[in-house]
């Protein structure tokens, strides 16, 4: 591989070079004696492949067939050793490695924005032991998202993680960005599930944590590895918590009097001690597609929507549900029957930013972020307003996890640049007013998508502190910077 | 490139490529096989070659057999709701393979099937019945794949439907053409499908019936749109079957596997089931993908990689094992795929008329 291997490989960089992609021969020699011929690609259709994830503005490069970070390979390991070599070999090379799993991150994290060496993990995606007993699952961390809940259900257990992205992300990319599900209030985020990991570092060790509920021995590495977006390390395998398939799920929704109000609900039924499964905030404009579909017409505009699932054993989740309905009419509530319903029917529909994408100059993105009680409202109302004075088209919002300190925010935009060429620096504007209105009010810049390339020029005023302590990590584990780069804001 | 058939379907190749992909992890390249060939990224290279940028170069072809077209991509996306995302990619993917074909770019694979049809009249070179095809009220169609690839369906076939007295003819040289329409080869494609006609006219039957359910596709489906009209019921054997109400003896438990032209492109779901059930000892489970979402075991025919091709059909025999140990399907295309992995999997695969058969 040529010494520019440290800067992006552009497709017309790629074209200029033909159709095989002239790459060092020692070096693919080597990795091909790691993972055989056949899972070294090098061509422009491979490269292609991993040219983007669902960044917004990826989608852009691809309408207009311009697509500047190509890898200048991918390898597909079968095994932790076969990272192993890999790994080792990129180091000694000192060439960046990217990992990358079901390509659908919204944050550009497998962007080979320095080239370098994709490694697709997928087909590391066995499942390695099922322990009934102390309900958890070991798995190679390639398994597709909605194969390792289909393992689960077939043998009669649940993940409890439910990310929109299920069918199309992997076990190791909701660890790699610190993701969560659609049931996170009952179940957790992606942090709270994950038990033990294998990780194969940037020299090519091992460092492995043991599978335990608990430990008071010394700070919880696994928790400096999820979040971390192949920055640190490639996560092989994971330990994570199943639980037995609930034996009853119901769906409740109200009508709330303001958004404060459904925020006040959802933190009174947390405080209680009890966690419904799914709990969903959305504003008064966001709920209006929903009020229409299902004939509350007359009360768009008026409302916010609140919705719930509480699941698990029978007699919990009527309780459960009891206390739904209390926190609820107790702030003015009024009971809107088949909200929820219609959202697990319709959870799959990206229909509203990706027509977006489709219009001319058009251009969108849904924006996750998280705060204490005290400023969500806050922070919603800052950041809607910060969006639309930069001249967004519409903008949106609903929180979507709640916990009992807090909760987050989804706030979508769509938007119309002046002209194609202007989209990106549209996009990048909206998002900085967002990004600045987050911090305003003490909230953090993201809340379950991860950092990336998307939000890596604010994470260090997210975290002005301790991104320098960061940086130190990153620096010890990583001297030659091959893991990732670019990303993270490192 | 302006002759091209995609050139004129940037918006369609476009919202293929933009797709969120809800239906990743059933893609059989992603979740089989581990690599990112994905329909959404062939249409991004398909696009790629129509806006010029790219040309038909061998790893280019390939990406545009990436797909399978077993529509199970359609299945999975249809939750994507939105009406931009119903999306076939054998609208596009067929077309670009035609393209391909007639730039003089088709890969070796797709060359080898070419000069067999041309040769012998079948797919797989293998040598044709001679002569004219029958005359009677029903004939019984044996297709290029059951012929060399599984003939112990026919046997069994032609056993049942003597058994029951039934008047019948066989029809076992020529090809349908939809495999090879499928793979691009369009022209010669259309002219075995008016031979293949030409064909069951010749029998004078009223009721045609074929256990390979990708050609009762073609008969019904896609044969009308190249102006060919058939006085005949085109049937699949699992629909005559029932229909006859043959009955069988199988002891244990059996899972069904529905092949993707039978139950995604056919709706045919239950005739097979109802089949089954009239059979004595035999205790039908259903599988965890099951009926619509049941996942493909392969290419309906060659493939530029029999490893992957065998990557796929070992996935779904793990996931029919659990279900039970013997599994019953009714195509041959799917027995073909299942046979090598079967062992492995420890599983028994029996197409419904063998089971019937006895």
């Amino acid at each position: 591989m040529e010494n520019s291997v440290t800067t992006a490989l552009s497709l017309d960089a790629a074209l200029a070079r033909g159709d095989a992609i002239q790459v060092d021969p020692i070096l693919l020699n080597q990795l091909e004696a790691v993972v055989g011929k056949r899972n070294v690609a090098t061509s422009i259709a491979d490269l292609i492949c991993y040219s983007h994830d669902i960044m917004p503005p990826a989608f852009k490069w691809v309408r207009r067939d311009d697509l500047p970070y190509l890898p200048h390979m991918v390898v597909f390991p079968g095994s932790t050793a076969d990272v192993q070599e890999i790994v080792k070999i990129a180091n000694y090379n000192r060439i960046p490695v990217v990992p990358a799993g079901g390509t659908s991150g919204t944050i550009g994290g497998i962007l080979a924005v320095r080239g370098g060496i994709v490694i697709d993990m997928k087909r590391m995606n066995r499942l390695i032991d099922l322990d009934p007993y102390s309900l958890t699952v070991t798995v190679q961390t390639g398994m597709l998202g909605q194969d390792y809940e289909d393992q689960l259900n077939m043998r009669g257990y649940i993940g409890g993680h439910y990310p929109q992205s299920i069918r199309c992300s992997t076990v190791g990319g909701w660890i790699a960005p610190r993701g969560v599900g659609t049931f996170s209030s009952k179940y957790g985020k992606i942090e709270d599930i994950v038990q033990s990991l294998e990780i194969v570092l940037a020299d090519g060790s091992i460092a492995r944590t043991k599978n335990y509920p608990r430990s008071s021995c010394g700070p919880d590495m696994d928790q400096l590895f999820i979040g971390s977006e192949g920055t640190l390390g490639i996560i092989t395998e994971a330990t994570l918590r199943i639980w037995p398939a609930p034996a009853k799920r119901t769906w409740i929704g109200y009508g709330m009097p303001t958004f404060e109000a459904g925020v006040q609900a959802c933190r009174d039924i947390l405080a209680s001690g009890l966690s419904p499964a799914v709990m969903r905030l959305y504003d008064e404009v966001e709920v209006a597609h929903a009020y229409h579909e299902l004939g509350y017409e007359e009360f768009v505009g008026k409302e916010s929507g609140l919705y719930f699932a509480c699941e698990g054993r029978e007699d919990l989740v009527d309780l459960e549900a009891k206390v739904v309905h209390e926190a609820c009419k107790a702030l003015g509530g009024i009971e809107r029957p088949g909200l929820g319903e219609r959202w697990w029917r319709k959870r799959y529909d990206t229909g509203y930013l990706k027509k977006a994408y489709m219009l001319p100059n058009g251009i969108g993105d849904a924006i996750e972020c998280a705060s204490t009680y005290k400023n969500l409202t806050a922070m919603h109302d800052a950041m809607i307003t910060a969006i639309k004075a930069e001249g967004a088209h519409e903008v949106f919002g609903h929180g979507s996890h709640f916990y009992p300190t807090g909760g987050n925010l989804y706030i979508i935009w769509s938007a119309f640049a002046e002209s194609e060429t202007e989209i990106e620096s549209t996009y990048w504007r909206i998002m900085d007013a967002a990004m600045k209105a987050v911090l305003s009010v003490d909230g953090t810049i993201g809340h379950h998508h991860g950092v990336g390339v998307n939000k890596g020029p604010w994470i260090h005023l997210d975290a002005p502190t301790m991104w320098p302590v960061v940086q130190k990590i990153k620096d010890a584990l990583d001297p030659y910077g091959i893991m990732n780069p670019g990303k993270l804001g490192l | 490139m302006d002759t091209m058939r995609i050139s004129g379907m940037r918006d369609l190749l476009e919202r293929t490529a933009i797709d969120h992909v809800y239906y990743r992890s059933y893609d059989p390249m992603v979740r089989c096989v581990g690599r990112e060939y994905t329909p959404n990224r062939s249409a991004q290279i398909a696009m790629l070659v129509a806006g010029g940028r790219l040309t038909w170069t061998p790893d280019v072809v390939q990406a545009m057999y990436w797909s399978f077209n077993t529509k199970i991509d359609q299945i999975w996306n249809r939750d994507n709701a939105s009406e931009i995302f119903d999306i076939d990619e054998g609208d596009w993917d067929r077309p670009a393979r035609a393209d391909l074909v007639d730039a003089g770019a088709a890969p070796a694979f797709v060359k080898e099937i070419e000069a067999n049809v041309l040769k012998t009249g079948n797919v797989y070179g293998t040598k044709d019945a001679k002569g004219a095809v029958g005359k009677a009220d029903v004939l019984y169609i044996v297709d290029d794949t059951t012929r060399a690839k599984t003939p112990e369906i026919a046997e069994a076939m032609k056993k049942i439907l003597k058994a029951k007295g039934v008047d019948f003819a066989v029809l076992a040289k020529g090809t349908d053409g939809w495999g090879l329409y499928d793979l691009g080869l369009w022209t010669l494609a259309e002219e075995k499908a008016r031979e293949f006609a030409g064909f069951i006219k010749e029998s004078g039957a009223k009721t045609v019936v074929a256990n390979c359910p990708a050609v009762v596709y073609a008969l019904r489906e896609w044969y009308p749109t190249l102006g060919l009209k058939l006085d005949a019921k085109v049937l699949h054997h699992t629909e005559y079957l029932e229909k006859l109400g043959v009955t069988g003896k199988l002891k244990g438990k059996v899972t069904f596997h529905d092949p993707a032209y039978l139950g995604r492109f056919l709706g045919v779901f239950d005739a097979p089931r109802n089949v089954l059930k009239k059979v004595a000892g035999l205790e039908l489970v259903e599988c965890y993908f099951t009926r619509e979402k049941s996942n493909p075991t392969g290419p309906l025919l060659a493939y530029f990689d029999q490893g992957w091709a065998d990557m796929v059909a070992a996935r779904r025999a793990e996931e029919l094992a659990l279900a039970a140990p013997t599994v019953v399907t009714a195509a041959p295309c799917s027995k073909r795929n299942l046979a090598p992995v079967a062992k492995a999997a420890g599983i028994k695969v029996m197409d419904i008329a063998e089971v019937l058969a006895g």
